[in-house]
């Protein structure tokens, strides 16, 4: 990829305004060059000045805010890097309204307030973004449960993330994202179709002594595979009858090389 | 939070209450970073009408607003380390948090069909004024509707639906039969077009 500009930057207005699909939103952060990055942050605050129309909210809403805020611990500054992984519990659970605010994906402004944060272009990009894909509802339900979620903005946040990017056949895209450091990879799909009835989609880790299911699944924005990605290992991911195979049964339609 | 003043407190009451201009909102925001809850305070007393005012155009409701701007500043509470007084203005940051939440709450369908209800019988009941009348005419207001009347019909059509009815671009293709291609040339040459009258303010 070069880094003149690319086909995705196009979205900066649309994602400034938030007028992105999960999916979308998600490609763009991760895709997009630095110059479209920073063209939808300014951009943002163009829109930003749009909201001029002032409403007194009820007084109510001071108290309950303020009192809110004073039993609400406030986060580090750079949780994508410090929060341990999967299993770390989110704090905010023991207020009920605070609970529901946290369990929130974090929205655009945030994720752009969080890339601000971040050194490094793309990864940093996708980083600020694992919010977003946590916010996709393809993504919650293959991945099931909020540790699932964490544990892939976990994955897409460490340092030594990598990631390859894969055409598909029926012109779809796959991103493949990994850590060698964290032995963990994830597919994240912009336009994968669902798989053929009767049918499943499965990963795989592929190396000198054969291929090893990492786990099935339909058609999503993104999959984080089961099991441990060792050194050197290929990822690639198979159409399989549902239920999926103990082998291959059919030619990949993706492989990529860690 | 407590009440007993301390020395240090007096002194950081007052730029605040002498400027309440938008620099003051960037201290209110660091020093809220810091645990401040007297700082969050000040912040939130010059935000909550433009937050509240943003929130309630988008989701119309005013309970499902009042909701939102409460998740809005604890998650700029939450969040107030990140703020980079140097990337920005609060105010926008803050604009930016609401209407990420907003548009995620009108996103969810029985929003959605609560709003366009709501938006139905306001049509239909009430012509115009309703709103106005609660609304404080802004000279931020009045620029930001002069700016919007500059822009092409197309254009200032396209925009609003995205930012202030929270339509993805897909959405906004659809509601006015316009491929899709269109609809984004129509956003992205309509917010440039924004920026070039409005300035670049931070």
């Amino acid at each position: 990829m070069t880094d003149e500009s690319r086909p995705v930057d196009e979205l900066a207005a649309a994602y400034a305004l938030d007028a992105l699909e999960p999916a979308e939103r998600a490609r763009f952060e991760a895709e997009a060059s630095p110059e479209a990055l920073e063209e939808a942050r300014q951009l943002a605050d163009t829109a930003a000045l749009l909201a001029a129309d002032e409403v007194a909210p009820p007084p109510s809403l001071r108290a309950s805010v303020l009192d809110a805020i004073a039993r609400e611990p406030q986060r580090d500054e750079a949780p994508p890097l410090t929060r341990p992984t999967a299993s770390a519990p989110h704090r905010d659970t023991d207020e009920p309204r605070a609970h529901v605010a946290a369990a929130r994906p974090p929205g655009a402004a945030e994720r752009r307030a969080r890339a601000r944060w971040r050194p490094a272009r793309v990864l940093g990009a996708i980083a600020a973004g694992s919010a977003l894909l946590l916010g996709g509802v393809a993504i919650g339900s293959q991945l099931g449960g909020e540790s699932q979620q964490e544990a892939l903005g976990a994955l897409v946040a460490a340092p030594d993330a990598e990631r390859s990017e894969v055409e598909l056949a029926d012109g779809g895209i796959a991103t493949v994202v990994w850590s060698p450091a964290r032995e963990q990879s994830a597919i994240l799909f912009d336009g994968l179709p669902p798989a053929p009835e009767g049918a499943t989609y499965q990963a795989w880790f592929i190396d000198g002594s054969g291929a090893r299911s990492a786990g099935v699944f339909e058609a999503s924005s993104a999959f984080l595979l089961e099991g441990e990605l060792s050194a050197g290992a290929a990822i690639g991911v198979t159409v399989e009858p549902a239920g999926g195979s103990e082998a291959p049964t059919s030619d990949p339609i993706l492989v990529v090389e860690t | 939070m407590t009440a007993i003043a301390e020395p240090r407190a007096a002194a950081r009451w007052r730029p605040a209450i002498l400027g309440r201009v938008e620099t003051s909102l960037e201290q209110c925001l660091v020093r809220a970073a810091d645990g401040d809850e007297r700082a969050f305070a000040e912040l939130y007393d010059a935000t909550a009408a433009r937050v509240f005012g943003l929130v309630l155009r988008i989701l119309v409701d005013r309970a499902q607003s009042e909701e939102v701007a409460q998740e809005v500043y604890l998650e700029a509470w939450r969040q107030a380390k990140r703020f980079d007084p140097s990337r920005g203005a609060a105010m926008s940051w803050l604009l930016q948090i609401a209407h990420a939440r907003a548009v995620d709450r009108v996103r969810s369908s029985q929003s959605q069909r609560d709003r366009d209800e709501r938006i139905g019988v306001r049509d239909t009941a009430v012509p115009v004024d309703e709103v106005a009348e609660q609304v404080e005419i802004s000279l931020d207001a009045a620029r930001a509707r002069r700016a919007l009347g500059e822009l092409s019909d197309a254009h200032r059509e396209a925009i609003e639906l995205a930012y202030f009815e929270g339509l993805t671009q897909s959405e906004i293709a659809e509601r006015l039969g316009a491929p899709l291609g269109t609809v984004k040339t129509r956003l992205r040459d309509g917010m440039e077009r924004l920026r070039g009258i409005l300035g670049v303010t931070t």
